[in-house]
């Protein structure tokens, strides 16, 4: 059977149905949308050529609103697992609004991957920011409102930076196919910088660890999912082989790192190792190769899964502990030894353990990094693979479950939320452990006998050693006690441009604006209307009289009496109350005047 | 129990599933202080024969498969390279941050005031 139906559509049409629904439905609902997308998308998969697309036509503009390339396929495909799982993982949650703005921003991701035209891309990056926005403000904190207003604000500004490039773009080339980009005119370099917002490039990724701790615990997950994977989506489909790529990554794998290891609030780790983790993305599709690009969007693709455990079990802990913060847990393998299974499974994932996914992906990108000869970059990634192990592998599951006992015994996480989560975890081990039958069957660039295999010894081996040496650090630093303490703090970053910088810049621009604003209107319209009120009123008359006098004065009037004239002819004037000759004598000397000009 | 931006309204849905428990006094795997004491005893042996592993390179008894091209990066092919490489970084990684800690750390509550 052929599918015509876009997958967008079903998606909001389940959206609409669990807004409506009540009970039981609604949940259900949640769940069996996005396996009918899945459903149609694979049928739409299955018949048609790889360059089928969907186009419609709105005020003269042909828009192309689906475009079923294998790069667009791999995402949709990915974002309909990615909706099912986060859809059975909130079915605890009662907030209706919650519930089906969840699957609008799946559905927005879901038609921004397939967006075949910039102007599509624009609807659904804008809505993609909007519908997202509900996962924080859900919480109804003060601290969560703030956040979500932050966040929205970013990725409003990366929505303007699209559209005005995409402007330009069109109005250079009169296409407006979304495809590869070159960054040598102010269209893509804008087109390009929304995209680095939304990946968290440095310094723009405050959004990200500003908002994702403040999200809902499922909350959490839905934005780890879709938003930063529809930019790296974007990135490589606009800007492969860009090189600056390759130092943004490395700059994005590498500084978090830091920040991970001291920070208290475990999901804004998990935040931090996010930039990390699409870090290694950006220096894959800044090399370009094949290979690279599939690592890149690989570990796209793994990250979901991974990166999508951990805040499932980080979130299941905050559900059942009310606190996500290092400092006051610890001890919970006792009473959620489910989730702490789980979770451990997403941390050996994401560190890059053999049979698991990310040993798959990552390597892919490190190989290539070394193949190309970039021996500082291979360092680094090097490096920020041991700090990943280090701050998500180890630090994650250690503090939550293990380390000291904080006394905390409390119940096992939903079953709902463990069957996403067992969900998840199977899906890290059997991509990890089968490749080629999995996640090689999506790859889009080059072809299958060139993909890079990653079991053979050498790999697997010193794999195990990166591993394993890592974690003795952590042990040697644990036993000597050099190890930093989980406290309860905030530690500054960039975002303090934006947050203090913000409240300066908003004092500066109060005072300075509001002082200007006043001093303007005590000038212009107290001052300047009135005096301007005046002139106009008593000008014609003044000037009248200047032209009597002199006429008065050569008819001999005395000093006392020309002033009570001029007085009298100025009151006249200006009332207009003149007898009519000598209305008649003016009119007869303009009409003169008139005629000699 | 709670941290400041989570009592600052009770309407938090997230707080909906808490379940506070007594402590029922059962021991559990890691409260015996040996059975760590085990386990890390095993974790440095595993990390010993994974070291061992580069000798069988060293030897060539397995072959070992360069990242680089000939010569461009020849350290990666010494024994010990990776175990040292990410310890040294993972030691590193938790210095610096410590010390970064000094100058970035702030109270909790340092946005709201």
């Amino acid at each position: 059977m052929t599918s015509s139906i876009h997958p967008v559509l079903i998606i909001f049409i389940g959206a609409i149905l669990v807004a409506l629904l009540k009970g039981k439905w609604k949940g259900l609902v949640s769940v069996l949308t996005p396996i009918l997308g899945l459903i149609n998308l694979i049928s739409i998969d299955r018949a048609n050529p790889d360059s089928y697309v969907m186009t419609m036509s709105l005020m003269e503009l042909d828009l192309v609103v689906a475009k079923f390339d294998k790069l667009g396929m791999m995402f949709a495909y990915l974002f309909h697992f990615a909706a099912i799982i986060t859809s059975i993982y909130s079915l605890h949650v009662r907030d209706n609004m919650q519930k089906y703005t969840g699957l609008l921003y799946a559905g927005s991701a879901i038609g921004a991957v397939l967006a075949g035209d910039l102007i599509t891309l624009f609807v659904f990056w804008e809505l993609l920011a909007i519908t997202s926005v509900f996962q924080i403000f859900a919480k109804r904190t003060k601290g969560s409102s703030s956040a979500g207003i932050r966040y929205l604000l970013m990725h409003i500004f990366s929505g303007l930076l699209l559209l005005t490039g995409s402007a330009i773009i069109y109005n250079a080339t009169k296409s407006l196919e979304f495809r590869d980009l070159d960054l040598t005119s102010v269209g893509p370099w804008l087109i390009f910088m929304a995209f680095g917002i939304k990946c968290g490039f440095p310094l723009l990724h405050t959004w990200l660890t500003d908002s994702y701790p403040q999200a809902t615990c499922a909350g959490t997950v839905y934005l780890c999912c879709f938003t930063t994977k529809t930019a790296v989506y974007a990135m490589c489909r606009a800007f492969p082989g860009t090189e600056i790529l390759i130092y943004i990554g490395a700059a994005m794998a590498i500084f978090p790192i830091f920040y991970a290891v001291i920070e208290n609030d475990l999901r804004r780790t998990l935040a931090f190792s996010m930039i990390n983790q699409i870090g290694f993305m950006m220096v894959g599709i800044g090399l370009g190769t094949d290979t690279a690009m599939n690592g890149a969007v690989a570990h796209a693709f793994n990250d979901v899964f991974f990166k999508g455990l951990l805040f499932m079990g980080m979130g299941a802990v905050l559900y059942r502990t009310g606190t996500i913060n290092g400092s006051q847990l610890g001890g919970l393998y006792k009473s959620m030894p489910w989730t702490t299974g789980l979770t451990i499974i997403g941390a050996l994932a994401i560190s890059g353990f053999p049979l698991m996914c990310a040993f798959v992906s990552k390597s892919m990108i490190m190989v290539e990094a070394a193949k190309a000869g970039h021996t500082g970059i291979w360092l680094i990634l090097l490096f920020a693979a041991a700090g990943v192990l280090h701050h998500a592998g180890i630090k994650i599951p250690f503090f939550a479950f293990f380390a000291h006992d904080s006394g905390i015994r409390t119940r096992e996480a939903p079953v709902s939320m463990l069957i996403a989560m067992g969900i998840s975890a199977l899906a890290c081990i059997i991509i990890g452990s089968f490749p080629n039958q999995t996640l090689y069957l999506l790859l889009p660039f080059g072809s299958p006998e060139n993909f890079y295999q990653p079991y053979d010894a050498t790999h697997v081996i010193t794999q195990l050693q990166i591993l394993f040496f890592s974690v003795a650090a952590f042990v040697v630093l644990m036993i000597t006690k050099l190890y930093p303490p989980e406290t309860p703090s905030v530690n500054l970053d960039f975002d303090w441009t934006w947050r203090k910088g913000g409240k300066l810049f908003y004092m500066g621009a109060d005072r300075l604006l509001n002082v200007t604003n006043d001093k303007a209107h005590r000038f212009f319209i107290i001052n300047f209307i009135g005096w301007i009120g005046q002139f106009t009123k008593s000008a014609p008359s003044r000037i009248l009289v200047m032209f009597m006098t002199p006429i008065w004065k050569v008819r001999g009037l005395e000093e006392n009496a020309l002033k009570k004239k001029q007085q009298s002819f100025y009151e006249d004037a200006r009332l207009g109350a003149f007898p009519i000759g000598r209305t008649a004598i003016f009119a007869v000397i303009l009409l003169g005047l008139l005629y000699v000009l | 129990m709670k941290s400041p931006s989570d009592t600052d309204n009770s309407s938090n849905p997230d707080l909906e599933g808490v379940v506070l428990l007594k402590d029922d006094g059962k021991k559990y795997l890691w409260d015996n202080p040996l059975n760590v004491k085990k386990f890390i005893k095993g974790f440095f042996l595993v990390c010993l024969v994974l070291f061992l592993f580069d000798f069988l390179f060293l030897f060539d008894v397995i072959h070992k498969h360069l990242s680089f091209k000939e010569g461009e990066f020849p350290y990666e092919g010494w024994v010990g390279f990776y175990c040292a490489y990410v310890f040294v970084s993972c030691a590193m990684i938790v210095v610096v941050a410590k010390e970064l800690r000094k100058v970035l750390m702030r109270e909790e509550d340092y946005y709201d005031k």
